[in-house]
């Protein structure tokens, strides 16, 4: 049974079939075209070179002349060329000497100019008298010293597109692959058409659904069917498996980077090693803390950059090979500077969701030298405190002992010893109370409570103290202020405490029959309150030095009547903390004028 | 009649042990620092020295090691009567040899004693 499509495929067939066929001939047409061209050039050339050896031989040696055969019929023929149809020998006025033509041809010769040397060499058509023929004449002129003496011409048959003989094998060899291919295009084309006919004619029969012969057909695509879904979906999963890495991936990246940038901004060195101790993370800071750049301590072990032997004894316990004390915290001093302090943390790291599975270690540096300034600075503090306040107890215990065992004491010794165990005491409460306000000053609790203050009085109720307070025997104390000073806006308490220091030095470092002032005045901005003794004075060495905290001039006579060193550290901390300034003038042996300077509260507005 | 050297910058202790340790046959003397007590040692020198450590100029730790230097024979017996925490002290006194440590505050009894106790060991050393 034939399928009814099976004809129009013939049809098909066929139509290739002559598609072939015309391009064949295109092409032969094309490829003869092709000759025709090629072969009127190299007649352009043959006819130019031919014409101008021609010119080169003298007029006698082309013309005619009895006993020799004609020049220009034997050159001519010497040449060979089947296409060559005519030669002619002129004199200057275009009268023949010699011509030879192809036989049957009558070729109709135009005359050259021979006042127009610009035409005497070229080429053009020539008619050849015979319908069809079309010829190419070539001319030259004969010279002989610059003078012409006559022209050559010669002419070729054109090359044409009509049938010639010459052409003949050409076109066989043309028409031999064309004959072969066409039959070898239809038969190609048949056989790879039938397998698509065969599958076109089984889907038409599918798609039509068409009963009896093709249930097993429709198993395979059935089967096919399924096969494709399973592949679909094996794909999707592929992908969306794919795609959960990409996301992981991308999550991973972006975890690891903040974590990065976490250790980067702590403040402390971080430095991470894996399970085998080589460095696998160095930050910034640790730099400076190990003295070398930290990309060079990368894939390092410890033994490579610790520039300290506590750094590996915190190591040891945590990264197995090395051995060691097991300690894991420790500190050390950079560059051997016995002032900087780094301090060292090992910590073990383990997996977030396996405590027990080890992922290396971290090491944190911490440069901790203002905490070992600030330790030193504290135990000096405490123990010169602890020294001040011995030494009063140890006067009060050595005097209390003495009255104890020594019943039969002379009045004047029992009375030295009172007296001295009075004083001491009050030294030490004193030390204590200077402490406490010192401390608060300088942790920045004490909250300044400004009142109006009237000078007179308080000056009054400072030197009355004084005077209570024994040590002032034989002292005149004078205290002198303008009736008319306007109250001052000061911290009472504080400024009474600033005074009774000053005033108890005025008084300890007096002389016999000496004398203290204390006085207040005004300028236009400025309250000035000063102090004033007839005193041992103050070494000028010491003058600078004289507020800074616990100093103690070394001066024997100053030595001699104790001191602890805060009196006029907290006087100038109280003054300060009103904005103020203190300042001291003093001769050795003369005496001393200590100066507060406060400003007015108008100037402090306007300079606020 | 045995003689004290008392090197302290304040004036109590000397004050108290003169009252004190008079009866048990003391004279009393007063360097007020280092200096002063290597000149008064220098003209004559006592039986014991009391030196406190901190003081102003030339130290009880300097005197001691000026001694030492001076005298190395050791002349007389050392007390070192201090108000810091003696333990920080013993080394360089340890090094020295012969020199006593009290912490402050100091009883004039035990004071006494110590002195006639160092005295009588000086004597078995000599």
């Amino acid at each position: 049974m034939t399928p009814p499509h099976s004809r129009s495929t013939d049809r098909a067939g066929l139509f290739v079939l002559s598609a072939c066929l015309v391009a064949a001939l295109l092409v032969a047409f094309l490829a003869v075209r092709q000759q025709v061209e090629q072969h009127s050039r190299e007649q352009l050339e043959q006819g130019t070179r031919l014409v101008k050896a021609l010119t080169a031989i003298p007029l006698d040696g082309l013309t005619p002349s009895p006993g020799r055969p004609d020049p220009l019929a034997a050159v001519l023929r010497a040449h060979g060329s089947a296409d060559l149809a005519f030669g002619q020998v002129t004199d200057a006025q275009g009268r023949p000497l010699s011509e030879v033509t192809a036989p049957g041809l009558t070729p109709a010769v135009q005359p050259l100019a021979a006042d127009r040397p610009a035409e005497w060499f070229g080429h053009r058509p020539l008619d050849s008298g015979v319908a069809g023929l079309e010829l190419m004449e070539f001319h030259g002129p004969l010279l002989r010293d610059g003078r012409l003496e006559g022209f050559v011409r010669i002419a070729f048959r054109a090359p044409s597109l009509g049938f010639n003989v010459s052409q003949l094998p050409f076109l066989a060899g043309l028409a031999l692959p064309v004959l072969l291919l066409v039959p070898l295009f239809f038969f190609l084309l048949r056989s790879q058409l039938r397998p698509l006919q065969a599958l076109s004619a089984r889907m038409e029969t599918l798609t039509t659904h068409a009963p009896g012969d093709d249930a097993s057909a429709r198993d395979v695509v059935s089967r096919f069917a399924r096969f494709l879904d399973a592949a679909e979906r094996r794909i999707q999963e592929l992908e969306a498996t794919r795609n959960d890495s990409e996301t992981s991936v991308k999550l991973l990246g972006y975890k690891k980077e903040k974590v990065e940038s976490a250790l980067e901004t702590l403040p402390e060195g971080v430095l991470v090693l894996d399970e085998g101790g080589l460095v696998v993370f160095a930050n910034a800071k640790v730099g400076p803390l190990l003295g070398t750049d930290p990309a060079g301590l990368l894939q390092k072990e410890p033994a490579n950059w610790a520039i300290d032997p506590s750094i590996l004894s915190v190591l040891a316990p945590l990264v197995g090979s090395h051995a060691g004390p097991s300690n894991h915290t420790a500190s050390y001093h950079p560059g051997a500077d016995e002032n900087r302090r780094v301090s060292v943390w090992a910590l073990p790291l383990f997996a977030p969701r396996d405590a027990t599975r080890r992922l290396g270690t971290l090491l944190v540096l911490r440069e901790t030298t203002d905490q070992l300034l600030a330790a030193r600075a504290r135990d000096e503090f405490i123990a010169h405190v602890a020294h001040e306040l011995k030494t009063p107890l140890s006067n009060i215990s050595l005097y209390g002992e003495l009255l104890r065992d020594e019943p039969e004491l002379a009045a004047e010794t029992r009375i030295e010893a009172v007296n001295t165990i009075c004083d001491e005491a009050e030294r030490a409460a004193t030390l204590i109370n200077n402490l406490l306000n010192i401390s608060r000053i300088e942790a920045g609790s004490i909250v300044i409570d400004r009142q109006w203050v009237r000078l007179g009085d308080l000056l009054n109720d400072c030197m009355d103290h004084l005077s209570h307070g024994g040590h002032t025997q034989g002292l005149q104390l004078r205290v002198d202020v303008p009736a008319d000073l306007p109250p001052v806006e000061l911290d009472k308490d504080l400024l009474r405490i600033a005074l009774n220091n000053l005033l108890t030095n005025a008084a300890k470092y007096n002389k016999a029959g000496g004398e203290v002032i204390l006085s207040a005045e005004e300028s236009d901005e400025r309250i000035l309150i000063a102090v004033q003794d007839t005193g041992i004075g103050i070494p000028a060495e010491d003058l600078d030095r004289i507020f800074d905290k616990f100093y103690r001039s070394a001066d024997r006579e100053a030595v001699s009547r104790g001191g602890h060193g805060l009196g006029l550290y907290l006087a100038r901390q109280i003054v300060e903390i009103h904005q103020g300034q203190i300042g001291v003038v003093s001769q050795p042996n003369q005496g001393t004028r200590i100066t507060l300077s406060f400003r007015k509260p108008h100037v402090l507005l306007r300079t606020s | 009649m045995k003689r004290l050297l008392v090197v302290d910058d304040e004036p109590h202790v000397a004050r108290v042990l003169r009252v004190s340790l008079a009866k048990d046959g003391w004279a009393i003397e007063v360097a007020h620092d280092g200096a002063e007590a290597l000149l008064a040692i220098a003209t004559n020198p006592p039986d014991v020295m009391i030196t406190d450590i901190q003081m102003p100029g030339m130290g009880g730790e300097a005197l001691c090691h000026e001694l030492h230097a001076r005298y190395p024979t050791r002349p007389f017996p050392i007390l070192v009567m201090t108000s810091m925490t003696a333990r920080d002290q013993r080394d360089w006194a340890r090094a020295l040899g012969g020199i006593e440590f009290l912490e402050k505050p100091v009883s004039p009894r035990r004071v006494a004693s110590l002195l006639t106790q160092m005295l009588d060991q000086e004597k078995k050393h000599v």
